[in-house]
């Protein structure tokens, strides 16, 4: 790789030789690969919708080029600018969902979607990463400064959150966001004590959404007791993942994609399962795994307590985004509406991603960071 | 604790704690893994056995259809190999090339290359598509040597029902056709391509026997449904044999000898009511409805003013004429008003009222006893003896001898004819019957009609003299049907039979008799019979002072029917003909010597031994390559 000289010191150049590339290629394999299934699904969904074959793959192909463009300028930022863009991202994103839940269309029972012209805005998507990146915020200055009251604020923030989109109604999100608040307050160091207390509270909550939210309970219902309902998603994928076996029919051999609604979205996974077979999809697996890991490593050498719990918040949220939507598909989890980063079609999402991944690339920078002398400050005190 | 104390044990927090968040991630993407593990690799294989189960694919084999043979077993509907060539379009380079290709060997047009296009759109590229049916052996040989740059057609041999005597046999045995839409929901055999079920005749009456019983073939598809191997196969049973009573070379006879004309002539055993001929002529070819008829034929068909697709033989329904005489004098005999030395004056007309009623013959015929009048065929002694026995028991006598009600027989069409009563014509017109309506009946025109083969069973009774016998057409019993119906009494005295069969030997054997021409010289064969000549309208009273127009010089429309009736031999009856020309002038000039010929050919042949019971096999389809189909 020597697209770059050691002394080039100009922005790109600076930020090739500081940028975490096995991170970098890792997702660029991902998206590669996201691409082609997103395409392949696509174009019998469109069919089967009457649309222009290529309606999705297009459409998905302009959004990549905005979403890559994002992400590369994104991760030029230092520390402080990505903090920054996350307070300002949080209080827009905050409205926008709080704006979808009021006056958003009902689409298939829950209000989670803005129409904007020729694009539905999920807004709840950006939501999450700004929301996680506020909170590391409020964590890191309580650590650094016990008088203030970070805690309290990142709960308070997280209990506006997850009101709003428990309102829509999207549980999905409302777990994931919760999970990973409550990673981020355990690396903060929240007593065992109130880890308990907590996960006893999550799970009261979800007896609660069972019980309060009819399309969750039937959800539910379905995933324990296949005979209480229709079951033809699952039941589809799972036959995908079986006549796919080991090496997969071949690609666009896929016969589920022209059989399953969402097929290009949510259960994509299913499509490159049949397609591509259980090595591929193992492999995708392990890319998740890579980019997750490869972060968190990172991040054991880390100091600064804000970069520390704002990363491992995002790639938490990625991760556990690919894995709930990855468990659904092979019929772990009861469905919901969760892609799988990178790979489901989908405008918002790919999006928001970007702007995460961005962030993570960003805060994972060797040396650049903005706040140099804090760190200097940071090792002193040791 | 030191500032710098707690900071480094909180490090120490934050690495174990991301450690476990670690771990814990690690267990989720194990769980991924395994559970794809499980999927993928160890219900894959179940799923393939499962998938497994999905090749065997069932398909029906048609069977043949039965035959349809004579009493002697001579084949009458057959089946025969159908040459045919498919289009597998994804063999093809081009579906276009190769059909342009096709039509430089056989004529394709322009509807046939729309048809195919259209089929080749709508099904799997692996079906075959039919682009051409019904070839002649020299294309489809051209064909199969024009393989190599034919690619994707494929020549087929299939079976095709064929009547090798077509014309002589068409309306007895009907014809087969592609089953409606309505009947094709019901049996998945009638989706079979190119499955005909009867359509007219002994075809339609015995299309559940004829039709036989589907076999299935079991085949290994794959995932697409292609046929990769043959893996069982049942065969189909051919559809039973259906026996007629008809002899062949009777029936053929008969028509040949009504060649040009337009008529029937019907052939009934005397003893056992069996028909042994039933022709009607012209007739149409059934092997043209086949394949479906094409539009200009059935056009000319339906204008042809002989009418060729009706059976005559049973729906033809023609004022009797003389041939009714028989049965207004056996009315008379059996009432007891006249015996059978009854005499009448004949001056060639008689009065009722202010009207005149008229002999054939203008100059009379002089004093006749009964005999004498059947022998000469005298309309006024006939028209005494009618006004003596009244229309009522004229009408019940013509019922007892099989007219006024249609034959039970299994072919459509069949025709009950009219006996008039003054109940009937009351309630139909509103009008009394008129005395003279009964004089008219006497001679046997006026309403009353009867069909050829109620003539024909008509003269079986008078000469079987024992038995009412019914006409039969079929040695196989149709199904569901009791075999044997002994035939009811005729009831009607010996004596007064006597009279009329003498009447009725002496027009073919006196000197005089109106039928003496028609005579049957050769020993033990001779017949007795009686003439018919039946007006298609009225004389009118100027015609016949202007003097009445020989049939020659009518239009054909107005000419009269010509009819005779008769059986033979005389001495023990064995077999009753019928014979209706239309339009053929006098029946002792027309009809008399067809039915003389045509009864002599029965007679000599014994048309009425016993039916074969070995009936044949189906032939072999195809001679020229002996495929099993």
């Amino acid at each position: 790789m020597n697209v770059f000289a050691r002394t080039d010191t100009s922005l790109i150049g600076r930020w090739w030789w500081t940028v975490d590339r096995w991170l970098l290629f890792s997702l660029a394999i991902l998206i590669a690969f996201g691409l082609l299934l997103t395409i392949g699904a696509s174009v019998a969904v469109a069919e089967r919708l009457g649309l222009n074959s290529f309606h999705f793959a297009e459409r998905q192909m302009a959004f990549l080029v905005l979403a890559l463009g994002l992400m590369f300028a994104i991760s030029l930022a230092s520390v402080r600018t990505v903090r920054r863009l996350a307070v300002v991202m949080f209080p827009v994103a905050l409205s926008l969902v709080a704006a979808a839940t009021l006056f958003g269309p009902e689409i298939k029972g829950s209000q989670r979607w803005l129409p904007l012209g020729g694009f539905t805005l999920q807004p709840s998507e950006f939501l999450k990463p700004a929301f996680i990146v506020v909170s590391a915020w409020m964590f890191a200055e309580q650590e650094r400064d016990p008088v203030f009251p970070g805690w309290r604020i990142a709960t308070a923030l997280y209990l506006m959150v997850a009101l709003l989109l428990v309102s829509q109604p999207d549980l999905g999100q409302t777990v994931l966001i919760t999970v990973v608040w409550l990673a981020q307050f355990f690396l903060a160091g929240l007593p065992l004590f109130w880890v308990l207390g907590l996960g006893l509270a999550g799970i009261l909550g979800l007896v609660a959404a069972y019980s309060f939210l009819p399309h969750v309970a039937s959800r539910i219902d379905r995933f324990l007791d296949p005979t209480t309902g229709d079951t033809y998603q699952i039941d589809t994928a799972l036959n995908a993942f079986r006549a796919g076996g080991m090496f997969g029919r071949g690609p666009g051999e896929g016969l589920v994609k022209r059989v399953l609604p969402d097929s290009h979205t949510d259960f994509i996974f299913a499509v490159a399962g049949e397609e591509f077979g259980a090595l591929a999809c193992v492999g995708l697996v392990v890319l998740f795994a890579v980019i997750v890991v490869r972060g968190l490593l990172n991040l054991l050498r880390e100091d600064d307590y804000f970069v520390f719990l704002a990363t491992a918040g995002l790639l938490i949220q990625f991760g556990l985004q690919a894995f709930i939507n990855i468990a659904v598909n092979l019929a772990l989890l009861p469905a919901k509406g969760m892609t799988l980063p990178f790979v489901s079609y989908g405008g918002s999402s790919l999006l928001a991603l970007s702007i995460s991944m961005g962030m993570v690339l960003a805060l994972t920078r060797r040396d650049t960071r903005g706040g140099r002398s804090a760190r200097r400050a940071w090792r002193q005190a040791w | 604790m030191p500032i710098k104390d707690r900071r480094i044990d909180r490090f120490k927090v934050y690495s174990r704690r991301a450690a476990i968040l670690a771990g814990f991630k690690g267990l989720l993407v194990s769980g991924l893994v395994a559970r794809m593990y499980y999927l993928q690799v160890i219900e894959s294989d179940r799923y393939q056995m499962l998938a497994e189960e999905n090749r065997i694919s069932v398909r029906l084999l048609a069977p043949l259809r039965g035959l349809i043979v004579d009493r002697f077993g001579r084949v009458l509907a057959a089946n025969r190999a159908d040459y045919r060539a498919y289009l597998i379009p994804e063999q093809t380079r081009s579906v276009d090339d190769t059909l342009d290709a096709l039509s430089r060997i056989i004529p394709l047009s322009r509807d046939d290359h729309q048809r195919i296009r259209r089929a080749v759109q709508r099904q799997r590229a692996f079906l075959p598509v039919t682009v051409a049916a019904n070839l002649s052996w020299t294309d489809f040989a051209r064909i199969n040597l024009a393989s190599p740059d034919l690619p994707g057609v494929q020549p087929d041999v299939g079976s095709t029902r064929y009547y090798p005597h077509g014309p002589l046999v068409a309306h007895l045995i009907g014809y087969v056709g592609a089953p409606g839409e309505d009947e094709v929901g019901r049996d998945p055999l009638l989706q079979l391509p190119g499955f005909k079920v009867g359509r007219n005749g002994i075809e339609r009456t015995f299309d559940s026997q004829l039709r036989g019983q589907a076999g299935n073939m079991k085949v290994e598809v794959n995932a697409v449904g292609r046929v990769i191997r043959e893996l069982e196969r049942k065969n189909a049973v051919q559809g039973s044999t259906v026996q007629l009573t008809i002899d062949f070379e009777l029936q053929r006879y008969a028509a040949d000898r009504l060649a040009g004309e337009s008529g029937s002539v019907v052939v009934v055993d005397v003893k056992t009511g069996e028909i042994l001929a039933l022709v009607s002529v012209p007739a149409f070819d059934p092997n043209d409805f086949n394949l479906g008829i094409s539009r200009t034929k059935w056009q000319s068909l339906l204008a042809d003013k002989r009418k060729p697709l009706i059976n005559k033989a049973v729906a033809g329904q023609y004022p009797p004429g003389s041939t009714f005489k028989m049965a207004v004098a056996l009315a008379a005999l059996e009432a007891g008003v006249i015996k059978p030395d009854h005499k009448v004056a004949c001056w060639g007309k008689k009065e009722l009222g202010n009207h005149t009623f008229h002999c054939w013959k203008r100059e009379g015929h002089g004093v006749l006893d009964l005999v004498n009048a059947i022998q000469h065929s005298c309309d006024i002694y006939f028209y005494d003896i009618a006004d003596r026995v009244g229309i009522d028991r004229i009408a019940e006598m013509a019922r007892r001898l099989g007219l006024g009600s249609a034959p039970d027989l299994p072919i459509p069409a069949v025709a009950s004819g009219l006996v008039p009563s003054p109940g009937w014509k009351l309630a139909t017109q509103g009008v009394r019957w008129q005395r003279g309506e009964t004089w008219v009946a006497g001679i046997g025109q006026g309403y009353i009609t009867a069909t050829p083969l109620q003539l024909a069973v008509m003269t079986a009774r008078i000469a079987n003299g024992a038995h009412a016998i019914s006409p039969v057409l079929t040695v196989t019993p149709r199904s569901g049907e009791a075999i044997d119906k002994a035939p009811a009494p005729l009831n009607i005295s010996r004596a007064a039979l006597d009279v009329v069969r003498e009447g009725m030997a002496r027009v073919t054997t006196h000197p005089r008799g109106t039928a003496y021409a028609a005579r049957i010289t050769d020993d033990g064969y001779a017949m007795a019979g009686k003439t018919g000549t039946a007006q298609v309208r009225r004389i009118t009273k100027a015609e016949r002072e202007a003097g009445v127009r020989k049939n020659e010089e009518k239009p054909w429309e107005e000419r009269d029917h010509a009819l005779f009736v008769g059986y033979g031999p005389i001495e023990d009856p064995r077999y009753a003909v019928a014979v209706v020309v239309e339009h053929g002038g006098s029946g002792s000039r027309t009809a008399a010597p067809i039915a003389r010929d045509v009864l002599l050919k029965a007679m000599r042949a014994n048309s009425a031994a016993a039916p074969v019971d070995k009936l044949p096999e189906q032939p072999t389809l195809t001679p020229e390559r002996g495929v099993d189909v």
